[in-house]
C-alpha cells in the first residue's frame, strides 16, 4: 500500500468521475448517481494512504469501492420497498416521452434502457463494470472477483444475451423488469 | 471449448462495448449533469477534516460502556429507577418515545414479526469492512454514551433525562468513569447531541483500580465470524452455547452491546461481529430506523425464550459497521415492571469511541 498525492487524487478524480456516475445511474437512477459518486470518491480520499501501490491499479480500486456503494444502495432499496411499490421508475421505460425523459435519454436511449432493465441482477452487474473503458479485462475481473477467463466467457454470454434482447426488444412481451440488483 | 478462450480478452471485451454503443448506451465523457469538480471536491474534504473532532467522532461512532458488571449494575439501576415504583408514588413512571422502525411502526413494535436478518447483516459486516481504521490514535479507548433516567419536574411530572457516561479505559485496565446530566429528549425520543461533551470531574466520577477491564481482549480477537463468536461465547461463560438457541442468541447479544460499549472496536472485528449473528435464533430485522441521535441505523432485533417479554436490538451504523446504540423493548406484560407494554425499558446511544493519548485529569 502507499499514499496518495493531493495531486494524484485530483487526477484519479477527474478521469473516473463520469464513470463512475455513469455506473452508479445505469443502477440507481442519476439522482441517487450523484450521492454514490460523492460517497465514493469521500471513500477513497479517507483511505487516500492505503492505495494499492500500483497506480495502474487505482482505477479498479476506485470501481470496486464504487460497486459495493451500489449495491448496499441496490439492499438498501429491496429492504425499504420490498413490495416493489416504489422501483425506482428509472427502470421503468414511458410510453410518452418528457423532459425528464430527454435528459435521461442523454445518459441512454430508450432502447439501452429497455434492455438494461430485461437483464438479470448478476447480468446488470457485469455490464456495468465491463462497460467501463479504464477497466482491462484482468481489472473487471478482479472488481468483480473471478479470473480473467471466467470475466470474458461471462462477457462473453453477455453479448449473446444483448443479441437476444436486441431482436425482441420492441416486441410488446419485452416488459418484464427484473428486479433492481 | 468456449470461443471466448479463443479470443484475446482485450479484443472481446471491446467488441463487447462496442456492441453496446450501438444499442445505445453511452460512455461518453460529457454528461448531462454537472459535478462537483476534483478543486472543490478535495477542498470539500479537507474542510470536512479540519473542525473534525466532532465530526470525526460522529462518523466513528461506538460505545463503551464500561466492564460488564458496571454496566448491567447501571443499567440496572437506571431501569429501577424508572419503572419501579413504590404503590404511594404519585410520581407516574414514564418512559422514553418508541422509535419507529421500518419494519415495525413504534405501535406494532410489541408483535411485528421482522424480516429475515441476513441481508441487514451483510450489509452491516460489508460496511465494516469498508470503513477505515477507527477515529484517533493512542492507548487509551474513550467513550461517550447516552443513556436516560426518569427525573421529577416542578409539578411532580417525570420526564426522561438523558445521562451522559463519559469513560477513558487504560492499557492497564484502569477504567475512568464519569456521569453528567444530558439534554431532555425531543417528543420523538431523540434529541440526543452527538458533540462530545467537555470533561469535568463530578460526584460520580469513579477511577477504578488497574486490572479492573481486559483492555486487550479486543486486539485478541478473531476476524472469523465462527472464531469470533466462539471468543465471546466463552468470555460470556455461556450455558447452552454448544449450538444455537434462545440462551446462546442472548449471549451473543450482550456480548456485542458489551464488546462496543467497552473497546474501540477495529473494523475487521465489527464486521465479523454482525456475520457471527447469521443463523442464530431470534434474530430478525427491523430495518431502517433513524436513532435517538439523528443518525440513520439498522435494527437488529432479538426476541429470545429465555426473556419472552423483551425484545433487544442493536442499531448499526450502515456508514461505519459499527453499533449505535441499543434498546431494550417491553412488549409483554411483566408483574414486576409498573410499565404497559410496549415501553422502552432502557437504551444507550453511542456517540463516541476514539482512542486518545491520555485520559483527562481533575480540572
Amino acid at each position: 500500500m502507499r499514499d496518495v498525492t493531493e495531486e494524484e487524487f485530483g487526477d484519479l478524480y477527474a478521469a473516473l468521475q463520469t464513470v463512475v456516475y455513469r455506473y452508479a445511474a445505469r443502477r440507481v437512477g442519476p439522482e441517487r448517481a450523484k450521492d454514490i459518486t460523492s460517497d465514493t470518491f469521500a471513500l477513497a480520499w479517507e483511505k487516500r494512504h492505503e492505495y494499492p501501490a500500483d497506480n495502474s491499479a487505482w482505477p479498479a480500486w476506485t470501481v470496486g469501492i464504487a460497486r459495493n456503494k451500489v449495491l448496499q444502495e441496490i439492499q438498501k432499496r429491496e429492504r425499504k420497498h420490498h413490495d416493489h411499490r416504489f422501483v425506482d421508475d428509472w427502470l421503468q421505460p414511458s410510453a410518452e416521452p418528457s423532459v425528464e425523459d430527454f435528459s435521461r435519454g442523454v445518459l441512454e436511449s430508450d432502447q439501452a434502457r429497455r434492455i438494461f432493465a430485461a437483464l438479470t441482477p448478476a447480468e446488470q452487474d457485469l455490464f456495468g463494470i465491463a462497460f467501463i473503458r479504464d477497466l482491462t479485462p484482468s481489472d473487471g475481473a478482479a472488481v468483480l472477483g473471478i479470473s480473467t477467463s471466467a470475466y470474458t466467457t461471462r462477457v462473453g454470454r453477455l453479448r449473446q444475451r444483448l443479441r437476444a434482447l436486441d431482436i425482441g426488444v420492441n416486441k410488446p412481451a419485452i416488459t418484464q423488469r427484473s428486479k433492481t440488483r | 471449448m468456449n470461443k471466448s478462450e479463443n479470443v484475446d480478452p482485450q479484443a472481446h471485451i471491446d467488441a463487447f462495448r462496442e456492441q453496446a454503443r450501438a444499442l445505445g448506451f453511452n460512455d461518453a465523457e460529457e454528461l448531462p449533469v454537472e459535478l462537483e469538480s476534483a478543486d472543490d471536491f478535495i477542498a470539500r474534504m479537507k474542510a470536512r477534516e479540519e473542525p473534525a473532532p466532532a465530526l470525526t467522532v460522529l462518523r466513528r461512532s461506538r460505545r463503551r460502556t464500561i466492564t460488564t458488571a458496571l454496566v448491567a449494575a447501571a443499567a440496572a439501576a437506571v431501569a429501577i429507577a424508572v419503572v419501579f415504583r413504590p404503590a404511594s408514588s404519585p410520581v407516574v413512571a414514564d418512559t422514553p418515545p418508541l422509535l419507529d422502525y421500518e419494519f415495525a411502526a413504534a405501535v406494532r413494535v410489541a408483535y411485528a414479526p421482522g424480516e429475515p436478518a441476513e441481508p441487514a447483516l451483510s450489509l452491516l459486516s460489508q460496511a465494516a469492512e469498508e470503513a477505515t481504521a477507527p477515529s484517533g490514535t493512542g492507548p487509551v479507548q474513550h467513550h461517550v454514551s447516552d443513556n436516560w433516567f426518569s427525573d421529577q419536574d416542578d409539578s411532580g411530572n417525570s420526564v426522561i433525562t438523558p445521562r451522559v457516561t463519559q469513560t477513558w479505559l487504560e492499557p492497564d485496565g484502569s477504567l475512568l468513569t464519569t456521569d453528567t446530566v444530558g439534554r431532555q429528549l425531543t417528543s420523538d425520543g431523540r434529541g440526543i447531541p452527538t458533540d462530545a461533551p467537555t470533561y469535568s470531574t463530578s460526584p460520580s466520577t469513579d477511577q477504578l483500580p488497574a486490572g479492573t477491564v481486559d483492555a486487550a481482549f479486543v486486539e485478541r480477537l478473531s476476524t472469523e465470524p465462527d472464531a469470533l463468536k466462539s471468543q465471546l461465547l466463552s468470555r460470556a461463560d455461556c450455558p447452552d452455547s454448544a449450538r444455537p438457541s434462545a440462551q446462546r442468541s442472548l449471549c451473543l447479544y450482550d456480548e456485542l452491546r458489551v464488546l462496543f460499549s467497552t473497546y474501540v472496536v477495529p473494523p475487521d472485528v465489527a464486521g465479523a461481529a454482525w456475520e457471527a449473528l447469521r443463523g442464530e435464533v431470534g434474530f430478525t430485522t427491523l430495518g431502517s430506523v433513524e436513532d435517538r441521535a439523528g443518525r440513520n441505523g439498522v435494527a437488529i432485533s432479538l426476541v429470545s425464550d429465555v426473556r419472552p417479554e423483551y425484545r433487544f436490538i442493536l442499531i448499526g451504523s450502515p456508514e461505519t459497521g459499527q453499533l449505535l446504540g441499543t434498546e431494550e423493548i417491553l412488549i409483554k406484560p411483566d408483574p414486576n415492571l409498573d410499565v404497559e407494554a410496549p415501553s422502552v425499558i432502557s437504551f444507550t446511544a453511542i456517540t463516541t469511541a476514539t482512542r486518545v493519548e491520555k485520559a483527562p485529569t481533575s480540572p
